[in-house]
């Protein structure tokens, strides 16, 4: 308990960043909402665009404006979402595992009566709490907005996509911290991490051009985080029940790989 | 208390440690001396239970220090070579996190912020090395142990500090603890060690009581007299004359009660010992390694 609430004090100014900016961000976009659905600017901007790009924001052009959540699906949890998860993962794992390790600083904690297995489990509660701080500040502010503003939100669809981009924060910030623990080097570490992560995001945006390129999509772990097909309804028990398989995966791996590692601070 | 075994952690054919041994006894001091890139902290790091040995065993009272590292650092005090503690908590942030963290005394705590005094208050990105290392000190021994590992501990600290350090280790060692201290200051090994060791190249060269070690270690002695003549005539008995100064390098008792002898019968103008004799010691390994 103490190593938890010392790692999360250590790291609340990032947490409390995301959190507070992306939940602002949000409550302003959906402030904004009745206005731009009033003037109709957005359907003629949406029919402006080709439909590539549309693709890779994860717009669907047949989806009608008619509420902030299909908004919402392609001005933020679409392409916006992937890229912020990447840097949160990134974030989290260079601040909890490759930094600290490369620089000696968990040493700290190390020389304490702690387990390495112990140091992981309060490194994983940490992501787990700002996952959830951070999705459920952008529900949080979403009711709000629906509550000051009337913007009929559908709370069972929007407490399911929160649901689902807590669990893809969960899985990337899991795996960040799995290659994380793989090199001595924090910068290296950043760097492959990061290029991984991209070439993920690549295959997702390139999957939008063509249909023969669809495939790419299957590639990516993105794909399980659809906001587009569970706004109209798609079942997302599939994506619930992969990313679950693919963070239980990371984090015995995690356990795996730090225990045994040899320290060299 | 402390015990390594034919402890072997190969990185490379040349890196690395090998069939290293040696026993830390309650009550007292080891020195572990080497030159930079020995093994010194290759070694500890084993008994901190960050590394895994290839072959041979490291305990801590009986306790396997990397099976059971937990246990091992409820019972072990640690002073690192390298201070890397967060840059943004503060002195006080630090001393806090360890009285949570492990069992520490707030006796202890009170008296060693008195004899190791500095402003708890700044950043850690703001504290000067000595200030680092004084912290270290505090956290370190804030833990009523019965075993403590320290790296290099007397680095960075001023004379006054040192001093200091080194009478708290020897009222710890009059406590019963057993201190594992590695480190290239040879005054303060002289005076808080009972046994030491010198490491080369993965390597342990010699192990011995301290007493031991001096009686083999050799002594050089600057003797100035009053001109050029009777240094001269001192020189052709014993010594090499540079100037008026005859330097002599004695190994035994006897040799240095002769000298004495010798000295009654010319006009000295001063006595000085040279270097550290167990700085001698070493330097002579240390050259050999070069």
């Amino acid at each position: 308990m103490v190593l938890i609430s010392a790692l999360f004090k250590q790291n609340g100014s990032w947490i409390f960043g995301y959190s507070l900016g992306t939940s602002l961000y949000l409550f302003f976009l959906a402030a904004v909402f009745p206005s731009i659905q009033e003037t109709g600017l957005i359907e003629g901007k949406l029919d402006s665009l080709p439909p590539e790009l549309l693709d890779v924001f994860k717009i669907d052009p047949n989806m009608a404006m008619d509420n902030v959540m299909n908004l919402l699906a392609g001005n933020y949890y679409g392409l916006i979402f992937y890229v912020l998860a990447i840097l949160f993962a990134l974030t989290f794992a260079s601040r909890l595992m490759a930094k600290p390790v490369d620089s000696g600083e968990v040493m700290l904690y190390l020389a304490a009566p702690i387990s390495r297995s112990g140091y992981v489990t309060a490194s994983l509660i940490v992501l787990l709490m700002a996952s959830t701080l951070l999705v459920g500040l952008n529900g949080l502010s979403l009711m709000l907005a629906n509550v000051l503003f009337d913007l009929q939100i559908d709370l069972g669809l929007l407490w399911t996509l929160q649901l689902n981009a807590g669990l893809m924060l969960l899985v990337l910030g899991t795996l960040a911290y799995v290659l994380a623990s793989l090199f001595d080097d924090s910068s290296r570490s950043y760097m492959v991490t990061g290029g991984i992560f991209a070439l993920f995001l690549m295959a997702n945006v390139f999957s939008g051009f063509s249909d023969q390129l669809d495939w790419l999509n299957a590639l990516s772990i993105f794909s399980l985080f659809d906001a587009n097909a569970q706004i109209q309804g798609d079942s997302t028990l599939r994506s619930f029940f992969l990313l679950a398989g693919i963070l239980v995966v990371a984090m015995l791996l995690s356990y795996g790989r730090f225990t045994r590692k040899d320290l060299t601070i | 208390m402390i015990q390594l075994k034919g402890l072997t952690k190969r990185f490379d054919s040349s890196h690395g440690i090998f069939d290293v041994s040696f026993t830390v006894e309650p009550g007292t001091v080891f020195g572990f001396i080497g030159p930079n890139g020995a093994g010194k902290s290759t070694t500890i790091r084993h008994l901190m239970g960050l590394l895994h040995a290839d072959s041979g065993s490291a305990t801590v009272m009986g306790h396997d220090c990397w099976n059971e590292s937990e246990t091992v650092k409820a019972l072990v005090g640690y002073l690192p070579g390298e201070i890397n503690y967060p840059q943004d908590m503060t002195g006080e942030d630090v001393i806090r996190l360890t009285r949570k963290l492990h069992a520490t005394s707030a006796e202890r705590e009170r008296t060693l912020r008195d004899v190791f005094a500095f402003d708890t208050s700044l950043k850690v990105r703001k504290m000067s090395k000595g200030m680092k290392q004084k912290l270290a000190i505090v956290t370190c021994f804030m833990k009523d142990v019965p075993v403590y590992i320290l790296d290099e501990p007397t680095s960075g600290l001023d004379p006054l500090m040192q001093e200091r350090l080194v009478d708290w280790v020897i009222s710890e060692k009059a406590a019963g603890k057993a201190v594992l201290m590695s480190s290239h200051h040879f005054p303060e090994m002289e005076k808080t060690c009972d046994r030491a060791a010198l490491i080369r190249d993965g390597r342990m060269i010699i192990e011995a009581e301290m007493t031991e070690l001096k009686r083999h270690s050799q002594k050089t002695y600057r003797i100035e007299l009053k001109d050029e003549v009777a240094a001269q005539r001192l020189s052709e008995e014993i010594g090499v004359r540079d100037g008026v100064v005859v330097t002599v390098n004695l190994s035994t008792v006897e040799e240095l009660n002769d000298l004495i002898h010798r000295l009654t019968r010319h006009e000295v103008q001063s006595l000085s010992s040279g270097t550290d004799e167990l700085e001698d010691l070493f330097m002579q390994y240390y050259g050999e390694a070069n």
